[in-house]
């Protein structure tokens, strides 16, 4: 969704620093102590959130690229991995497949699809421009960098292609069709640009010494606001996180995979970490469904 | 005290013979609007580059430049990026970052001004230039002339007190240039700023500036306000003549001003410094200030001539079937047709149906639809169109009308989803390459430089040659024909634009072409080139040659083409002979018509009312010869300026 577009309330308009943040944060967390409970809520939420950003084609990714792969890992665990004490079978070969090593296959699967669908989700609300933001606070000349490369790529394919097509329309190359012929003509497309893209950026580099490049420290400019609303979002996040932590480092709460599968801790501490981790990880989801039924109404009134 | 004093300045690029800049002295008044124009390879380039430290090329440097009093080289950088905007010719090259927002930033950014300051100078110049709804777009989505804006935008941010712009719009189409130089003219009359800007689209500048300065061969020959300096040039009968707005070149010449007294053309007037000593003269100063600049000056004056007589007068030799002064005109115009027909057995173009058989059609295109994507809109909505062997067919049209698309389907690069396309016979995007070839449908791109592989612009010749083409002299006449013999050494990107599109001219007729596409080829070519490349064309069409054209240039196609259309919203709206066609447009029209519209009608072109006003007109050429040895003339002219003035300049890439 470009920035113009993106509704004002969405996660998407958020400052990049609660951005950051939070997949940080659920990232970090479904990895570091897979929870088998928090590994579901996670995949969930995350896959919820990627089916009401982009429909069909999350759909079309979960079913024919994330599903097989987890399929996959979780079949493959108790493959190879044979500890645990509660014995289902025997495979061929004589090692035993255990019931705890099936859990971890799981929760493995789990995590792998959670953590994929968390960055299928980060691609479409945190654009490059985001991450230039990050970058240009800590080294200002690298976010240069990164913001020039962006800007060469389709600007060398786009030369790319009109050579390409200014050297057919003379009927240079394309006439062999073998492939030494073509690898030729590919040569000579790529003779050309390189030659454009050096007289194109003694161009780039007056045009940047003459705007004063160069002449000494630089600053970064962004485009965002770190608004109230992003504050609050921040403080909701780092308490949230903060929290999941609590609870593990204190051993409130444990989770055991071998020798036996074992959720350690009281049932309240339980059930307070998993509803402190489903606010966690639905809140881009809520923030966003919100948003559209707030902007569904007051579009009415516009 | 002005803003930039340039004293006595002379610059050689090291290792070049002659050096580019010969004793050059200028001045810029704070506020000024100065206009710096000269044939491409006069050292414009070279000359502005002076004008800021960080841009200064290697070379011997002679002679001062002082910015407010103090030497420029001992101006602090971060004062200098600051205080002196610069925009160069290339749209594309000068952006640094990918998106629009950032561009506008990036020097503020360089100076390390604090966040909440470049917040508001961003804001400022994005509202300024109208930049607000592209201001989230990467710049990859920008056409060229929103670039240039953007160009012009990320500089002015700087708030600099001096903008000088080198060639700005010689890359962009005519509507988006005059957009452009329109706000430069905003920035001069509402902040103040001084501008210098160096331009080959003379009749667009010219009213624009307040004071012009002429530069040949490293020299500034004459400099003033703009109707002395077109006394001077005519004074010489200087080639840039050619290139000044319709009015004046109208008037000058009508009015005969130092067309006696001969001056021999080239350096000697810039040595006897001719123009300045001509322009203070007092009677010649009056003179100066009556002379036309703008449309609507120009149709002042030219109705004064028609009041005074100057129309009548002809007319009386030509008959006397008038009535009244707009069928003068008309009664005029088709007596020098007659007397072209007589004189030089040069057929006028209104003369539509040759006698005896009417050539074949070789291009035929009926009802063609075309989109570049599934999902997006239509380009092409029911193009038609029907071209001869031997036409020079011109497509004119506004930006994004279709005209280049339509040209990439009549080359077979693009395939239309529906409708019938014939060329000679065959369906170009079905067909094999090869049997393209033996069709000879050739097209050449609008960027030339697209076409240059290698390091020498006779070994890019050598390999867009058939094979034996070296041999049985195919290659050479190539050469000659396009008039390239002197820079088969150079490197095509260090040749001028006009040079770069004769010698994609040549590699187009080595592949021998029949039909032969043309997108824009005129863009970035000064008047003095355009008139040769035309000559070129008109030598081979002789030959037997089809040409379709796709230009904005509405002055060379009613100058050379036999027939042009009108492209509008995907299809062709009007087409017919140059003459009736474009004086029957009121808009997209030559200046010349839109100057001689309802005095003296039916005018298309500045020689057509030169001699509907009595005055000498060069006749067109009539045949290979005369134009061969026209150009054989000028061609001596040219070489001797590229020589001296543009070793290595670097900056006039197109």
């Amino acid at each position: 969704m470009s920035q113009e577009n993106r509704p004002p309330g969405s996660f998407e308009a958020l400052h990049p620093v609660p951005g950051f943040a939070f997949f940080g944060l659920v990232v970090l967390l479904t990895v570091l102590y897979m929870h088998p409970v928090m590994l579901g809520v996670s995949f969930c939420c995350a896959a919820a959130w990627a089916l009401y950003l982009r429909r069909g084609r999350a759909l079309r990714f979960i079913l024919t690229l994330l599903l097989p792969v987890m399929l996959l890992a979780a079949v493959l665990n108790p493959a190879f991995n044979h500890r645990g004490v509660t014995i289902l079978f025997y495979l061929f070969t004589g090692n035993p497949v255990t019931a705890e090593s099936l859990y971890y296959g799981v929760a493995g699967a789990l995590m792998i699809g959670a953590v994929l669908l968390w960055f299928y989700c980060y691609n479409l609300v945190m654009p490059s421009d985001k991450l230039l933001w990050l970058l240009g606070r800590a080294v200002p000349t690298l976010a240069l960098v990164l913001s020039m490369a962006l800007r060469l790529v389709p600007h060398y394919t786009a030369q790319a292609k009109r050579v390409a097509a200014a050297r057919a329309g003379l009927g240079l190359g394309r006439t062999a069709a073998s492939v030494v012929a073509r690898a030729r003509e590919g040569l000579s497309i790529l003779s050309v640009v390189t030659t454009w893209a050096l007289e194109s950026a003694v161009g780039t580099a007056d045009s940047m010494a003459s705007r004063g490049f160069g002449t000494g420290r630089r600053t970064a400019y962004s485009t965002y606001h770190m608004t109230r609303r992003s504050w609050l979002a921040l403080a909701f996040l780092v308490l949230a996180g903060a929290a999941c932590v609590v609870f593990f480092a204190t051993g409130a709460v444990s989770v055991a995979y071998f020798p036996r599968f074992e959720l350690g801790g009281a049932p309240l501490a339980q059930a307070a970490l998993c509803v402190i981790w489903c606010a966690l990880c639905a809140f881009p989801l809520v923030l966003d469904l919100a948003e559209e039924v707030s902007w569904r109404s007051s579009r009415l009134r516009i | 005290m002005a803003l930039v004093e340039v004293e006595d300045l002379s610059f050689a690029y090291p290792g070049a013979a002659a050096p580019a800049l010969k004793h050059v002295s200028l001045s810029l008044e704070r506020g000024a609007f100065v206009l710096l124009c000269g044939r491409s390879g006069c050292g414009k380039t070279t000359l502005l580059r002076q004008l800021k430290t960080p841009l200064v090329p290697a070379g011997h440097i002679r002679g001062h430049v002082r910015y407010d009093g103090r030497t420029l080289s001992e101006v602090d950088l971060r004062e200098q990026a600051a205080r002196i905007g610069f925009v160069m010719q290339n749209p594309e090259s000068q952006l640094v970052t990918d998106t629009v927002y950032h561009e506008l930033a990036f020097g503020l950014e360089s100076l390390g001004m604090p966040q909440q300051e470049i917040r508001l100078r961003v804001a400022e110049m994005a509202s300024f230039f109208g930049i607000g709804e592209w201001f989230h777009k990467k710049v990859t989505e920008l056409s060229g002339g929103q670039k240039q804006l953007l160009n012009l935008a990320s500089v002015m941010a700087l708030q600099p007190e001096l903008l000088v712009l080198d060639e700005p719009t010689s890359q962009l189409d005519p509507i988006a240039a005059s957009e452009f130089l329109a706000m430069v003219k905003k920035i001069n009359t509402e902040l103040g700023v001084t501008v210098l800007l160096t331009e080959h689209r003379l009749e667009e500048a010219m009213p624009l500036a307040e004071h012009v300065v002429v530069m040949d061969a490293g020299r500034v020959i004459a400099a003033g306000v703009p109707g002395e300096v077109g006394l001077a040039l005519a004074a010489a009968s200087h080639p840039l003549l050619a290139a000044l707005p319709t009015p004046m070149r109208v008037a000058l010449t009508v009015e005969g001003v130092g067309a006696d007294d001969t001056i021999p053309e080239g350096d000697s007037i810039a040595s006897k410094a001719g123009a300045k000593a001509f322009c203070t003269d007092g009677k010649i100063r009056e003179t100066a200030s009556n002379t036309p600049v703008t449309i609507r000056e120009g149709r002042r004056w030219l109705a004064r001539q028609l009041e005074g007589g100057r129309l009548k007068e002809r007319d009386d030799v030509a008959g006397s079937s008038a009535d009244g002064t707009v069928s003068h005109g008309e009664g005029f115009l088709a007596n020098r047709a007659a007397a072209l027909t007589n004189e030089t057995g040069f057929l006028s173009d209104e003369t539509a149906p040759l006698p005896g058989n009417t050539p074949p059609v070789v291009i035929s295109a009926r009802d063609l639809w075309f989109r570049y994507d599934r999902n997006g809109e239509d380009v092409l909505r029911g193009l038609s169109l029907e071209v001869r062997a031997g036409e020079f067919f011109c497509v004119v049209g506004g930006n994004g009308t279709g005209k280049s698309t339509a040209l990439g389907i009549l080359s077979g690069l693009l395939r239309p989803y529906r409708g019938k396309l014939r060329v000679a016979g065959i369906d170009p995007s079905r067909a094999s390459r090869a049997a393209l070839a033996e069709l000879g449908l050739v097209a050449l791109p609008q960027d030339q430089q697209t076409l240059f592989v290698h390091n020498t612009v006779l070994e890019d010749l050598a390999a867009a040659a058939p094979p034996g083409a070296a041999e049985d002299g195919r290659l050479a006449r190539a050469i000659e024909q396009t008039e390239t013999g002197h820079i088969l050494s150079q490197h095509p990107y260090d040749i001028s634009c006009g040079e770069q599109q004769r010698v994609a001219l040549a590699m187009a007729l080595l592949a021998e072409p029949r039909i032969l596409l043309l997108d824009e080829p005129t863009k970035g070519m000064d008047a003095f080139y355009k008139r040769r490349f035309a000559d070129i064309l008109t030598r081979l069409r002789e030959q037997g040659l089809t040409v379709v054209m796709v230009s904005h240039d509405v002055e060379f196609c009613a100058e050379h083409a036999t027939r042009c259309a009108l492209l509008f919203d995907g299809g062709i709206v009007a087409e017919g002979a140059p003459r009736p066609f474009f004086s029957h447009n009121s808009f997209y029209t030559t200046a010349a018509n839109r100057m001689g519209r309802g005095l003296v009608e039916g005018a298309v072109t500045a020689d057509d009312l030169i001699a509907a006003l009595g005055g000498p007109v060069q006749l067109p050429p009539t045949g290979a010869a005369t134009a061969g040895s026209m150009a054989t003339t000028q061609d001596t002219a040219t070489r001797d300026s590229v020589a001296q003035g543009r070793t290595r300049a670097g900056g006039s890439s197109c």
